[in-house]
């Protein structure tokens, strides 16, 4: 008797945190559109294609901060996959165990340090290094594309690029080691042994086990996508939608940060920034749930 | 393509690989190492031990947010732990494939909300309606952060237990809540330690959520319904500053900052290395 009472007590317990989390699941999710629905109301589609965004105005258009949330993100994968990309085949095929015992758990570390850190980085050690070396450098010897021109400052969307850059490497990174690492030791031997060099079986490998290198680059795109404190203190947070990589620009994270602790007396300005993060939100969810689900299909399939 | 070309191109890659590493690991060094080197500049009995003061008074320091933060981060932990733990339990013993699977989705979007969504979203839930930013919405938005990432930890672990020792215990006459409760959860402890840890680490280094929830204060602790500060909300608050004094003390919080939560890093990777 007493022990049936424990075990329906204690079952019902769990049950319980369980619908906790579902509930605050769904109060997120009312929250999020119930309070951006103002915005959508008012303003109408102009919050995801408008592109002027002046609250003193009373205008929203959010396409200059899904551009540079998009931007900053696509030009932090150019950086990131090249590298991650030979620190996979570095250590999963050509260092010695002995150093990536230390090198694999040291890159794995990066991932750890808070993203604060990696703005104040950028903002205190990068940021000059750009200003006074690298950017009059591209500025003056590659300003024929439009990528490479504007004042230089040392911040904006290049110093937020290679900061996104570096904190999303080390997931992509060990994901790539991951999907090489699983692919059948035969496709090496195979090409070996039919004459090939072992950079041309190294290369069949990444062939073999290509989805689940992309899996670890959506990943990392969707870890670009969500990000605040790295960017925000060095992006300029001014919406531009521009190519110039030495221009400042803003994303949906950012402009929240920054505007929304004095939006809260204008109930249209607060809207419209939830809105945004509801934007954000569905970008995130869509990228991370559906995209790495479909890629997690393939692998089962294919491997 | 001759062999000598091949072999030209396969030197090539493997030395690009090799830079890449090199790349890698200058950044890592130079983040460490800035952060260190102008971090124990501002490091002093002062800095431990004194609060905000005036940028232009020397003596001050970061004690209010390290209380802040510990205080923010610890409620959170406190409040996120027992729901994962027991939920986990619950979706690993009890639960059918179909509602693990329903809440396993949940759990995976939850997870990948981003850190400024859920500072919005705690603002909306309970700073708006306690009109006023407090300590207790700073927690409640890192136990949100905290709970999902633990709670599929937990699953993970309780699932990769086997069966047989359940049976075991079943076959001895325990009640499944006690095989839950002193087989599935004692067995699992060690691993639910370090994704405790983990999970700490992680929520000990997040700012953006506390943005509008905390908010940030210039003095101690002064109770859950009041704003406080934490490490993060300084370190970005002084980064901005135009005040060399608050800049110095900014980089002293990061270099504390990146101590503890290296060292949390690197005590777990110490721990279950030897018990492995």
């Amino acid at each position: 008797m007493n022990n049936v009472f424990y075990e329906k007590l204690f079952k019902y317990i769990a049950l319980t945190m369980v619908i906790i989390i579902v509930i605050i699941f769904f109060i997120f999710f009312v929250e999020l559109v119930s309070n951006s629905l103002y915005a959508f109301l008012k303003a109408g589609l102009t919050i995801i294609v408008g592109s002027t965004w002046n609250p003193v105005k009373e205008i929203y258009g959010g396409l200059p901060f899904i551009y540079g949330t998009l931007y900053t993100s696509i030009l932090a994968l150019i950086i990131a996959v090249p590298l991650s990309l030979g620190v996979a085949i570095a250590s999963s095929e050509l260092l010695p165990s002995s150093i990536t015992n230390v090198l694999n758990p040291v890159i794995e570390m990066m991932a750890a340090i808070p993203s604060i850190i990696y703005g104040m980085w950028a903002l205190f050690v990068l940021g000059p290094i750009l200003r006074i070396y690298i950017e009059p450098f591209l500025s003056s010897t590659l300003s024929f594309l439009p990528l490479f021109r504007g004042p230089i400052t040392g911040l904006g969307y290049l110093n937020a690029a290679i900061v996104l850059s570096i904190m999303i490497l080390p997931i992509i990174s060990s994901l790539m080691r991951e999907a090489i690492g699983m692919v059948p030791k035969e496709i090496e031997e195979l090409t070996l042994a039919l004459g090939g060099t072992r950079w041309e079986a190294i290369k069949m490998k990444i062939h073999v086990a290509k989805l689940g290198i992309l899996g670890g680059m959506v990943l990392g795109f969707s870890r670009a996508v969500g990000e605040t404190m790295a960017i925000l203190l060095v992006i300029g947070n001014k919406p531009s939608i521009t190519l110039s990589l030495f221009s400042s620009g803003a994303t949906i994270a950012t402009v929240i940060a920054n505007e929304y602790p004095e939006a809260i007396i204008n109930p249209l300005h607060a809207s419209a920034l939830t809105s945004l993060a509801l934007i954000l939100f569905v970008i995130s969810v869509t990228i991370n749930v559906i995209f790495i689900r479909y890629i997690r299909s393939k692998i089962g399939v294919e491997i | 393509m001759s062999i000598k070309t091949r072999m030209i191109k396969e030197r090539i890659y493997f030395f690009l690989s090799y830079v890449s590493v090199g790349i890698t690991l200058f950044t890592l060094g130079s983040i460490i190492f800035y952060t260190f080197i102008n971090g124990f500049r501002s490091w002093n009995l002062d800095f431990f031990l004194l609060p905000e003061s005036s940028p232009l008074d020397p003596r001050q320091g970061i004690a209010h947010a390290i209380q802040g933060s510990v205080i923010v981060s610890f409620t959170a932990a406190a409040l996120a732990t027992p729901i994962s733990i027991l939920a986990a339990i619950y979706l690993s013993e009890y639960a059918s494939d179909k509602i693990r699977g329903y809440i396993s989705n949940i759990l995976e979007i939850m997870a990948s909300i981003p850190s400024i969504v859920v500072g919005i979203i705690t603002y909306l839930l309970f700073v708006e309606p306690l009109r006023t930013f407090s300590a207790f919405a700073g927690s409640m938005a890192l136990t949100i952060m905290m709970i999902p990432y633990m709670t599929r930890v937990c699953e993970d672990i309780f699932l990769s237990i086997g069966k047989e020792y359940r049976e075991a215990g079943l076959a001895l006459g325990l009640h499944k809540w006690k095989v839950s409760a002193y087989i599935v959860l004692r067995m699992g402890m060690g691993g639910i330690i370090t994704g405790f840890a983990l999970a700490f680490g992680r929520i000990f280094g997040e700012t953006a959520p506390l943005l509008f929830t905390a908010l940030g204060s210039r003095t101690f602790f002064t109770g859950f319904l009041n704003p406080v500060s934490s490490m993060t909300l300084l370190i970005y608050e002084y980064s901005k500053s135009p005040f060399e004094t608050w800049i110095n003390i900014a980089w002293g919080a990061a270099a504390l900052l990146m101590i503890i939560i290296l060292f949390i890093n690197i005590l777990i990777r110490f721990v279950v290395g030897k018990r492995i």
